[in-house]
C-alpha cells in the first residue's frame, strides 16, 4: 500500500532548495519506491514558524521537517560545529563531510535521535559574509565599528572579535534597516540576500570572511522512520545521499551565477586579499576556544567532533 | 464536506455569542482533528499559540497601543482634536476627515494595521464621539482608515509578498504610495458624501476664526514633537519599523508625566491595564485565526479551488476577477497572511502567465487585503476597533459599509488602470 | 475606552452580588489580578529595554544586550497570555451579541453556561497541549538559545499558566451558571 508523509518547511516558493532540493527529492523517493512513497508538501511556513519545525516532526503534525541547527542551538547544540569559521569553502566538500560527522559522531545520538527525529538530506548553503550600505570593507580594519544584522548566536561574538557592532534585526526587516542606515551592512548568506532583496539596497558585497555557514537540513520522524520497510528505508538513503551531492554541487556552481546576478544588480563584489583573510581567520580563532569550552560546560564531546569534522573534511577535499 | 461543516460550526458558535476568538480556535480545533487526527490537534496545539505570540515584529502592537492610551490619558489627544476641529470644523465631517489623515500619517512609521486601528480607536474615536460624531461614523471611519498602513510603506504585508515572490521590496512600497494616497482621497470623499446623506451623523459645520484657530496652535506642541520622534527616527535610519513604536510610547510617557505631574505613576498604570487587556484580545484572536488557519492548509480547499481557476478558458481579465472575488471570499475566514503564504505560490504564476505584473498583482492583493480587514465574519480591523470602542461589532460592520464600498471602487480602479500602479515604478 | 473597561465585581477582587460560589470567584479573581499585574510589568519592561536598545547603538553604538531574544521568548508571551483570564472577568474578548441578546432570564443562563463550557474546552486543551511542551522540553533539557542559557520550560510554562487560568474562570463561570439556573430565586436576582 501507498505511504503518505507530510513534508513542512519555511522556504518561500521559489527559493533554491526547496525547487532544485526538495521537489527533486520528493520525486526521486516516490521514483526509486515504485510510487509507494507519496509526499504532501507544505512550504512557506503554511505549518508553522522556523522554530515550531523541530516540534511539527516530534509530533508527528509533519513527518518531515525542515530543522537548521542555527535556530535550533538550545535543543541542538553539538550540531553547530558547522558555524565554525573557515572550516570549508565548498558547499559539496562541507555537506558530504558534515553527513560523516553526524552520523559517526555523538551528533546522531544527542541532537537527532534523543529529539526523536532521525537526518535525511541537508546541504551546507554559501557562506556568509558582509553586505554593506556604502562603505566598502576591503580589509579587516574597514570592518570597524560597523553595525552589522546578524542571525544571533555565535555570529555575534564572531562580529564582536572582528571589531563590527553585531546587531539582531529580524531577516525581513533588513532590506529597510539597511535602505535607512540603521545598519551599516548585513552577515548574510549570499543565496538568501537574493530572496530579501539585500542587493536593491545594499552597493558592496565582500567575499573571503566566510563568518559561518547555513545547513539546511530535513529529519524525519524517528519512529516513521524505524517503521519504515527495509527497501523504503533504502530507496530514502540512496535519495538522500543524491540530493546532498546534487545539492552541494549547485550551490558551488550557482554561486557564480549568483554573483553575476549581484554585479548586475550594481552590486560591486569585493574579495579580501588572501592576507586580509589570515588575519580574519586569526582573530576568530577564540570562537573555537569558547565553543568547545561551551560544549565541554554541557558535558557534551565537542573537541572529539570537531576533530571529526576537521578529519572528514580533509578526507572529502583529497578524492 | 468537512470544510462546510466546519464553517457552518463556525457561523452557529459565532452567532451564539461565544467570542471571536474562541470561535476560531474551537471550530479550528475540531476541524485540525477531523482532517489530521489526534497528532495533527495536539501537534499544532501544542506549538502555534506560544509561537504565535512569541514574536519581535509583533512588539508593535503593543507598543502603538501604549503610545495612545498615553496619550489619550494625558489629554494630549483631546486638545490635538480640538486644535484641529477649530481648522477644519466648517467643512462638513471635518474632524472625521483629520483622522483620515492621523491614521494615514501613523501608516507611515507602522507596517500593522492592527496596531494602527487599535492605537486609532483607543484615541481618536472617543474625541470623534465627543465632537458629536455618529458612534457609527467615528468607528467605521477609524477602522476603515486603520487599513492605511498597509498599504503607506512601510508595510508587513507587502515584505512578505515581496519575500514569496522574490519581487523588489522596494518597488512594491514605491507602488503602494499612489494606491495608498488614492484610498486616502476615497476615504475622505466617502465621508463628505457619507455627512451630506447623513446630516445627523456629524456635527453642524461651525466657522471659528482665524484668531482662535491661531491660539490652538499653541496646544498641539506635544504631538507634534511625537512626530518628529518617531517619524524622523524612523526614515534618518535612527531606529528600525519595530523599534519606532516604542519611541513613539516612550515619547509619549514623557508627555504624559510632564502633563500630570502628581497623578502620573497612577495613569501610567493605568494605561499599562488597558493596553495589556487589548493586546491580550487582539492576540487570543490571532491564535483563533492560526489554529483555524492551519486547519484550512490541511484540507488543501483554498489551494484546489485556486488550481480549479488555473483550469479554466477564460479572458485573463476574467479570472483576474475570479482571483480577487476568492481572495475577498478567503478573507471572510482566514488571517491575511495566511491568505498570502496559502495562495500567492500558486496564484503568481497563473498572474504572470496571463501577462501580468508581479508588483501590480502585489498592490491589487493588499488592496483585497484591506477589505477582508474590514468585512465579516472575520474582519480583524473591526473586531478591534469594536472591543476597544466598546460598540458592538454589527455596528462597526454597518459602519464600515460605506468604506468597504470605496475600497471595491479603488479596487475596480487599480485593476482596470494598471498604471495607477506601475507608472511609478518602471 | 477599552476591553477592560467595564468593572464587574471579579475585576476588582470583589465577587459580583447574586452570584453563586463567592469563596472561589474571590480567589480566582485575586489570581487573576496578580497575572494582570505581572503583565502591565512585562510591558513595561519591552519599552524599557527598546529605550535602551536605541540609545545604546545610537549614542554608544554598542548592541544592548539580547533584547529580542528576551523579548520573543517571555515578554510577549507574558503580556498575551497572563492577561487572558482576566480580560474574561470583564467581557473584554469581542464577541457579537445580536443574537444572545435575544435570550433572557434562565435562556441566557443556560446559553452562557453552554458558550463557557465550549470555550473552557479550547483554552484546558490548548493548557494540556502547553503543559505537556513544558514536560517534554523539561526532560530533554532545552534551553531557549543561543543567547538565552534558561530552560525552554520556563518560556513555555506561561501557555499553561495563562490558558489554565483562563479555564478556571470559564469554568467557574459555567457552574454559576448553571447553579443559578437551577436555583429560580437566585437566578432572577442575577437577571434582574
Ligand atoms: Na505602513
Ligand atoms: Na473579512
Amino acid at each position: 500500500e501507498t505511504i503518505t508523509l507530510k513534508v513542512a518547511d519555511s522556504f518561500p516558493p521559489n527559493h533554491n532548495i526547496a525547487n532544485q532540493g526538495t521537489k527533486w527529492w520528493m520525486e526521486r523517493v516516490t521514483e526509486l519506491t515504485g510510487g509507494k512513497v507519496q509526499f504532501e508538501y507544505y512550504g512557506a511556513q503554511q505549518l508553522g514558524k522556523l522554530s515550531d519545525m523541530l516540534a511539527l516532526a516530534q509530533r508527528k503534525v509533519a513527518e518531515i521537517t525542515y530543522v537548521p541547527p542555527t535556530f535550533n542551538e538550545g535543543r541542538m547544540p553539538l550540531s553547530t560545529v558547522h558555524n565554525l569559521p573557515g572550516l570549508f569553502d565548498s558547499s559539496y566538500v562541507g555537506t558530504l563531510a558534515y553527513y560523516d560527522t553526524i552520523m559517526n559522531t555523538a551528533i546522531l545520538e544527542n541532537d537527532y535521535i534523543r529529539n526523536g527525529v532521525y537526518p535525511l538530506w541537508g546541504v551546507m548553503t554559501t557562506t556568509y559574509n558582509v553586505f554593506t550600505r556604502d562603505k566598502a570593507v576591503r580589509s579587516l580594519a574597514d570592518l570597524e565599528g560597523m553595525k552589522l544584522k546578524t542571525a544571533g548566536g555565535y555570529q555575534n561574538e564572531a562580529v564582536k572579535l572582528l571589531g563590527g557592532v553585531p546587531l539582531n534585526i529580524p531577516s525581513p526587516e533588513t532590506y529597510q534597516a539597511i535602505q535607512l542606515g540603521t545598519v551599516d551592512g548585513a552577515i548574510f548568506p549570499s543565496s538568501a540576500a537574493k530572496s530579501y532583496r539585500l542587493p536593491e539596497v545594499a552597493k558592496f558585497y565582500t567575499l573571503g570572511f566566510n563568518v559561518s555557514v547555513f545547513y539546511a537540513p530535513y529529519v524525519m520522524n524517528l519512529e516513521v522512520w524505524k517503521g519504515l520497510p527495509d527497501d523504503v528505508k533504502a530507496a530514502f538513503e540512496q535519495a538522500n545521499r543524491e540530493t546532498r551531492e546534487r545539492m552541494g554541487k549547485i550551490f558551488d556552481d550557482g554561486d557564480a551565477e549568483l554573483m553575476e546576478g549581484y554585479k548586475a544588480a550594481g552590486v560591486e563584489i569585493i574579495m579580501l586579499p588572501e592576507a586580509e583573510q589570515a588575519k580574519v581567520q586569526a582573530r576568530l580563532a577564540p570562537l573555537f576556544d569558547t565553543w568547545a569550552a561551551d560544549m565541554k560546560g554541557r558535558g557534551l564531546p565537542g573537541e572529539e567532533t570537531l576533530a571529526y569534522f576537521r578529519k572528514a573534511i580533509a578526507g572529502v577535499s583529497k578524492n | 464536506m468537512i470544510v462546510t461543516g466546519i464553517l457552518i460550526l463556525m457561523a452557529v458558535l459565532f452567532l451564539m455569542g461565544v467570542p471571536v476568538a474562541f470561535t476560531l480556535g474551537i471550530s479550528g480545533a475540531v476541524g485540525l482533528w477531523l482532517v489530521g487526527g489526534e497528532g495533527a490537534l495536539i501537534g499544532l496545539m501544542a506549538t502555534a499559540p506560544y509561537r504565535t505570540t512569541a514574536s519581535w515584529l509583533l512588539t508593535a502592537i503593543p507598543l502603538f497601543v501604549l503610545m495612545a492610551e498615553l496619550l489619550a490619558s494625558s489629554r494630549i489627544t483631546t486638545l490635538l482634536f480640538n486644535t484641529a476641529n477649530k481648522w477644519v470644523a466648517h467643512f462638513p465631517g471635518g474632524l472625521a476627515i483629520a483622522g483620515i489623515f492621523t491614521a494615514a500619517g501613523l501608516g507611515a512609521v507602522s507596517g500593522s494595521s492592527t496596531a494602527s486601528t487599535a492605537a486609532m480607536s483607543q484615541s481618536v474615536t472617543p474625541e470623534l464621539i465627543r465632537h458629536g460624531y455618529s458612534p457609527r461614523l467615528a468607528v467605521g471611519t477609524i477602522a476603515s482608515a486603520g487599513t492605511l498602513a498597509v498599504m503607506i510603506p512601510p508595510s508587513i504585508i507587502l515584505v512578505i509578498y515581496g519575500i514569496l515572490t522574490e519581487s523588489s521590496i522596494g518597488l512594491l512600497f514605491v507602488a503602494g504610495i499612489v494606491p495608498g494616497l488614492l484610498s486616502v482621497v476615497f476615504y475622505v470623499a466617502t465621508v463628505v458624501i457619507y455627512v451630506k446623506r447623513n446630516p445627523g451623523e456629524a456635527p453642524p459645520a461651525q466657522r471659528y476664526g482665524w484668531g482662535e484657530r491661531i491660539a490652538g496652535l499653541k496646544d498641539i506642541w506635544p504631538m507634534m514633537i511625537l512626530f518628529v520622534l518617531v517619524i524622523g527616527g524612523l526614515y534618518t535610519g535612527i531606529v528600525t519599523v519595530t523599534e519606532s513604536a516604542g519611541i513613539g510610547a516612550f515619547g509619549a510617557l514623557l508627555l504624559a508625566i510632564w502633563f500630570q505631574r502628581g497623578r502620573s505613576f497612577a495613569a501610567l498604570w493605568e494605561a499599562l491595564r488597558r493596553t495589556v487587556a487589548t493586546v491580550a484580545m487582539i492576540f487570543a484572536i490571532v491564535i483563533g485565526a492560526h489554529i483555524f488557519g492551519y486547519f484550512m492548509t490541511l484540507t488543501g480547499a483554498p489551494q484546489h479551488l485556486l488550481h480549479l481557476v488555473d483550469g479554466l478558458d477564460m479572458e485573463p481579465w476574467t479570472i483576474i476577477l475570479i482571483l480577487l472575488v476568492i481572495y475577498v471570499i478567503l478573507g471572510c475566514f482566514m488571517d491575511q497572511l495566511a491568505i498570502l503564504v496559502l495562495t500567492v505560490p500558486i496564484v503568481l504564476p497563473m498572474v504572470e502567465r496571463l501577462g501580468y505584473d508581479a508588483i501590480w498583482f502585489g498592490i491589487i492583493l493588499v488592496k483585497t487585503v484591506e477589505i477582508g480587514l474590514m468585512t465579516p465574519p472575520l474582519g480583524m480591523n473591526c473586531f478591534v476597533a469594536s472591543a476597544i470602542s466598546r460598540l458592538s461589532i454589527g455596528e462597526v460592520f454597518r459602519g464600515t459599509i460605506p468604506f468597504v464600498i470605496a475600497e471595491l471602487v479603488i479596487l475596480t480602479l487599480l485593476a482596470t488602470v494598471p498604471g495607477l500602479v506601475t507608472w511609478v515604478i518602471y | 475606552m477599552g476591553p477592560a473597561d467595564t468593572h464587574d465585581g471579579a475585576a476588582s477582587g470583589r465577587p459580583a452580588p447574586g452570584r453563586p460560589l463567592a469563596g472561589p470567584d474571590l480567589w480566582l479573581g485575586r489570581a487573576e489580578r496578580l497575572l494582570l499585574g505581572i503583565a502591565r510589568i512585562a510591558l513595561l519592561i519591552l519599552l524599557g529595554m527598546v529605550v535602551v536598545q536605541v540609545t545604546a547603538r545610537f549614542a554608544f553604538n554598542s548592541p544592548a544586550g539580547e533584547i529580542v531574544a528576551i523579548t520573543e521568548a517571555y515578554i510577549m508571551p507574558l503580556m498575551v497570555f497572563l492577561a487572558l483570564a482576566y480580560v474574561q472577568t470583564v467581557d473584554g474578548h469581542v464577541r457579537v451579541i445580536v443574537l444572545y441578546r435575544l435570550a433572557s432570564g434562565r435562556a441566557k443562563h443556560a446559553l452562557d453556561a453552554v458558550i463557557a463550557l465550549l470555550s473552557m474546552g479550547f483554552w484546558a486543551l490548548v493548557a494540556y497541549t502547553g503543559w505537556s511542551e513544558v514536560l517534554f522540553a523539561q526532560s530533554l533539557g532545552y534551553e531557549v538559545s543561543h543567547e538565552i542559557r534558561l530552560p525552554l520550560a520556563t518560556a513555555l510554562i506561561i501557555v499553561p499558566v495563562g490558558a489554565g487560568a483562563l479555564s478556571l474562570r470559564l469554568l467557574l463561570s459555567a457552574v454559576q451558571d448553571v447553579l443559578a439556573l437551577v436555583t429560580p430565586a437566585r437566578a432572577g436576582a442575577a437577571s434582574a
